[in-house]
């Protein structure tokens, strides 16, 4: 049976670099996926004393402007031709002490601007979205021996906005603790 | 006779950066549980707001925070691949626990919308 752990990084500084360590409990038999997901602003009580961010809710964050357009593109072009260019947030990498070293070196960008592009059946009365043309969100298939009890990660973020990178990581649960 | 049903469950999320949770009982005949479904009356606001821990039969399936729309599928996902595999989980007491919380990323203005958990099963058919 998979069961998920989840970890959540919280950016709230240009350039920041976060290292970290993933523990794997002791019941796994072996990592079968990962999935990374980005959600906007970080919870008022992540951000460290002295670093201003801007934000409602309870939430920091600077995503409230909508995305810049590429400005080689006439404003007006339909959204099935027109081009906006993902907004590129940092990268994460996660590695294993034994034999599979690096499991994963990932991208993590704001969403998919394009994800209606060369698609014709948007109209003006529906456009597709990430959730509703969007594939199931599978993990990643991977395969890592139970003997491995920590991950040890490192992210480097490259825009000066406050955002959070959650990395899910499924594994099999031995069966005779379920 | 085993047959396969599917069971809808629904809770309102009436106010903006919230938590609801309940809990739902399964009929003794249901004998596994194969698949887990979450949409919404507005998809945009479970996509980007929400996030759920969900307990079967007291054991932690999902843990908190666990976003929600890692449980949505698309609609070019076909039918029978939209849920997400619970690969023939017992039943035990029949309970179905949902602590759901909603919170503000800054990319949507709340409007209060439901949220509908589907349940794939095999049910013992006594008919």
């Amino acid at each position: 049976m998979n069961r998920a752990i989840i970890t959540k990084l919280y950016v709230t500084q240009p350039q920041q670099v976060i290292v970290f360590q993933i523990k794997i409990p002791r019941d796994a038999v072996c990592i079968t996926g990962i999935r990374v997901t980005m959600t906007a602003g970080v919870p008022a009580s992540e951000i460290p004393t002295g670093v201003s961010v801007s934000g409602s809710g309870g939430f920091a964050n600077s995503f409230s402007a909508p995305p810049p357009v590429n400005p080689h593109l006439p404003a007006t072009s339909p959204q099935w031709v027109g081009f906006i260019s993902n907004i590129f947030l940092g990268d994460l990498r996660l590695q294993s002490y034994g034999r599979t070293n690096i499991l994963i070196a990932e991208d993590i960008y704001f969403q998919d601007s394009n994800i209606g592009q060369g698609d014709f059946t948007s109209t003006a009365h529906f456009s597709p979205k990430d959730w509703s043309y969007g594939l199931m969100n599978v993990k990643s298939e991977i395969l890592e021996e139970g003997s491995v009890a920590v991950l040890k990660g490192i992210y480097r973020n490259r825009v000066p906005i406050s955002y959070t990178v959650g990395i899910y990581i499924w594994y099999e649960k031995n069966k005779e603790s379920v | 006779m085993i047959k396969a049903v599917r069971k809808r469950f629904d809770i309102q999320i009436t106010a903006a950066n919230s938590s609801v949770s309940q809990s739902f009982e399964m009929e003794k005949s249901i004998t596994a549980y194969r698949g887990f479904l979450l949409t919404s009356n507005m998809d945009d606001m479970l996509y980007f707001r929400g996030s759920q821990r969900i307990e079967i039969s007291k054991e932690e399936i999902f843990p908190e925070g666990y976003e929600s729309k890692l449980l949505m599928s698309g609609l070019n996902v076909s039918p029978n691949a939209r849920y997400f595999d619970l690969e023939n989980m017992k039943p035990g007491n029949g309970q179905v626990k949902i602590e759901f919380s909603d919170t503000d990323d800054g990319r949507t203005a709340f409007q209060p919308y439901r949220v509908s958990l589907y349940l794939d099963c095999l049910m013992e058919d006594r008919g």
